[in-house]
């Protein structure tokens, strides 16, 4: 889903954490990890930052989860295009949690609706 | 009769100068380096260690101190709303020079002019290159008023009259920023545009200190739109309402 021309800057970023170095990231627990699979509900791929509404079901019924991601900008760079997730889409999202809402998750990798990946870390070597 | 001679000489003494003028323009010279590109900061330095950009500072003032200890008290009890991300505002000089991520500048440059776009938030930089020097009774800005003149193949660039008001690293209105711009060689002999950035700021700072950040030439990256409320108005165009954390809505 994703065409990656700039292969290449893999090369150029930056120690993790500060791609969102403007909007502070010490809300996100880097210790943990927390992979949720659910339906989009609504999409911004906007700047700032770009998030995502998804519901996903759970033994005690459905809950809205919140992803965040860099600014559409940079995701643009890094090959995603404004369809790459649209309301509708089944997507998984493995992502590091809020401290105090564990419904809001930082998003490190994506599995589109397609099967297709995209991963956090290809950017920040 | 007087006056029919004094207008040949006139237009003469027009025609000389015009022709000094065009001899002096033809003989200041070029730049001797030529920084017109797009530039994307690095995440490793020339010898392909991790780039620091800030080093250890020097001690602020004990009332300078003070004041930024009740501000951090402040700002991380509530760190999203000290968040530039919630005003949209842009950085203060020198921070727009320091970021290492993911955000490119474009600088062009003129004999008298470089100037510098950047795409994280859109901001501009103008660098005089002219040879004035700032005029009196400028207002801060968050830019600063920049000048720059040539040592070599280094851009020398000061930087005076910047806004108070950096959260990670408070300065005064006489900040003074002197910036050296120059390309390096890395560990493999690829170059990279290195800017040397001292802060003198004695009202805040108990010594000055420097700063360095490095970035690569990338021919193939376009510098992109980064208007930072697209979240806000693309709530209003769906009707959506759920909270954004670094919005007050």
């Amino acid at each position: 889903m994703l065409s990656r021309p700039f292969a290449a800057l893999s090369m150029l970023l930056v120690a993790a954490g500060s791609a969102l170095a403007h909007h502070s990231t010490a809300n996100f627990d880097s210790d943990k990890t927390t992979t949720v699979t659910g339906i989009v509900s609504y999409v911004s791929f906007t700047n700032p930052h770009s998030f995502f509404d998804m519901d996903v079901a759970g033994a005690d019924g459905t809950k809205q989860y919140k992803v965040f991601a860099t600014s559409k900008v940079a995701l643009l760079r890094y090959g995603w295009r404004p369809d790459s997730v649209k309301p509708g889409d089944r997507i998984t999202i493995e992502g590091r949690p809020d401290r105090t809402d564990s419904t809001q998750l930082y998003m490190l990798r994506i599995t589109f609706a397609d099967g297709s990946v995209w991963s956090r870390d290809e950017i920040l070597q | 009769m007087i006056r029919g001679a004094v207008v040949p000489t006139l237009k003469a003494a027009l025609a000389l100068s015009a022709v000094l003028m065009s001899a002096l323009a033809a003989a200041a010279p070029s730049p001797p380096v030529d920084f017109t590109g797009v530039w994307m900061p690095t995440a490793l330095g020339p010898d392909g260690n991790r780039n620091r950009t800030w080093p250890a500072m020097p001690p602020m003032l004990p009332a300078v101190q003070k004041a930024y200890d009740e501000y951090r008290v402040r700002a991380d009890a509530d760190p999203e709303e000290y968040d530039n991300a919630r005003s949209c505002l842009p950085y203060i000089m020198p921070r727009p020079m320091l970021v290492v991520a993911q955000y490119p500048l474009e600088i062009q440059q003129t004999s008298d002019r470089l100037t510098m776009i950047f795409e994280l938030h859109n901001d501009v930089r103008r660098i005089y290159l002219d040879g004035r020097t700032p005029p009196s009774g400028l207002r801060p800005t968050w830019m600063g008023y920049s000048v720059g003149h040539w040592e070599g193949d280094t851009l020398i660039v000061r930087t005076t009259s910047v806004r108070d008001g950096t959260v990670d690293q408070p300065h005064g209105p006489r900040l003074t920023l002197t910036e050296r711009f120059r390309l390096v060689r890395d560990k493999d002999g690829q170059t990279m545009l290195e800017d040397e950035i001292t802060v003198d700021d004695p009202a805040t700072y108990t010594a000055p200190f420097t700063a360095r950040n490095y970035f690569r030439q990338r021919p193939g990256v376009e510098i992109g739109e980064y208007f930072c409320s697209e979240d806000l108005w693309q709530q209003n165009l769906s009707g959506n309402t759920t909270k954004i954390p670094w919005r007050n809505n």
